[in-house]
């Protein structure tokens, strides 16, 4: 029986080529969400199974990479380390972004002239009262948790490691 | 990189084709043949793999001066 041959190379040849079929699907299924909704108008049941394919395989890849240990492993160097801070600013800014947006919107579709500008810091007070705190709690917790979680996962690895060595 | 030519001169040494060296350690003639060019870095395993095969250490066959 001839030998099946598994060839580094070729292997890692293929994962690239894998990875590069993942993004394309991500980008199909985005293409496929902007033209439906530009064709039918928002409708959220037609667009589930993209939601499940883009959710799903993102969300697949996110609990392997903390299962694996490799979440934090990464973050682990100092240089590209995600800390609380950067992730805290980052939910800020978002949620400062919405609130912009929601008061803009507001203050054109509700408001007569002279109000504008006070529906506009009305709902823009609200909103930032609302999703800055919620947002950088969003941003920071998974992010905590995953490194968390991942550095046990790693941490338990290299313990295998350890009492194999040992024996 | 650069050509691994002590590579090629090693299995030429024991009369191997890339052909008969890729059969022994279990990989594609391609993937002998792009380490020799140097445009493949090939993992550990793999270079023990042609040392074995080769009667070779990994000093004679891998380490650049």
């Amino acid at each position: 029986m001839k030998k099946i041959i598994v060839d580094e190379r070729i292997q890692s040849v293929q994962n690239k080529i894998y990875k590069e079929v993942f993004y394309l699907v991500l980008i199909m299924c985005l293409v496929s969400i902007v033209a439906k909704t530009l064709y039918y108008g928002f409708d959220a049941t037609k667009l589930i199974t993209e939601a499940v394919i883009i959710l799903g395989s993102i969300g697949y890849f996110g609990i392997k990479t903390i299962l694996l240990g490799t979440y934090y492993e990464v973050n682990e160097d100092k240089i590209n380390r995600s800390s609380p801070k950067k992730n805290a600013l980052f939910g800020g800014l978002v949620g400062v972004l919405i609130a912009i947006f929601f008061g803009v919107r507001s203050s054109i579709l509700y408001a007569n002239q002279g109000e504008k500008l006070y529906y506009f810091m009305l709902v823009f007070v609200a909103a930032l009262m609302i999703y800055i705190p919620v947002l950088i709690i969003a941003t920071v917790l998974p992010d905590y948790m995953a490194n968390k979680v991942s550095k046990r996962m790693s941490e338990k690895r290299l313990g295998d490691y350890d009492e194999e060595s040992q024996a | 990189m650069m050509k691994n030519l002590k590579l090629k001169a090693a299995r030429a040494e024991k009369d191997l084709s890339q052909a008969d060296l890729a059969e022994i350690v279990g990989v594609a003639r391609q993937t002998i043949g792009l380490i020799e060019l140097g445009k493949y870095n090939p993992t550990l395993n793999l270079c023990i793999a042609i040392c074995k095969a080769l009667d070779k250490t990994l000093n004679d066959l891998f380490w650049i001066d």
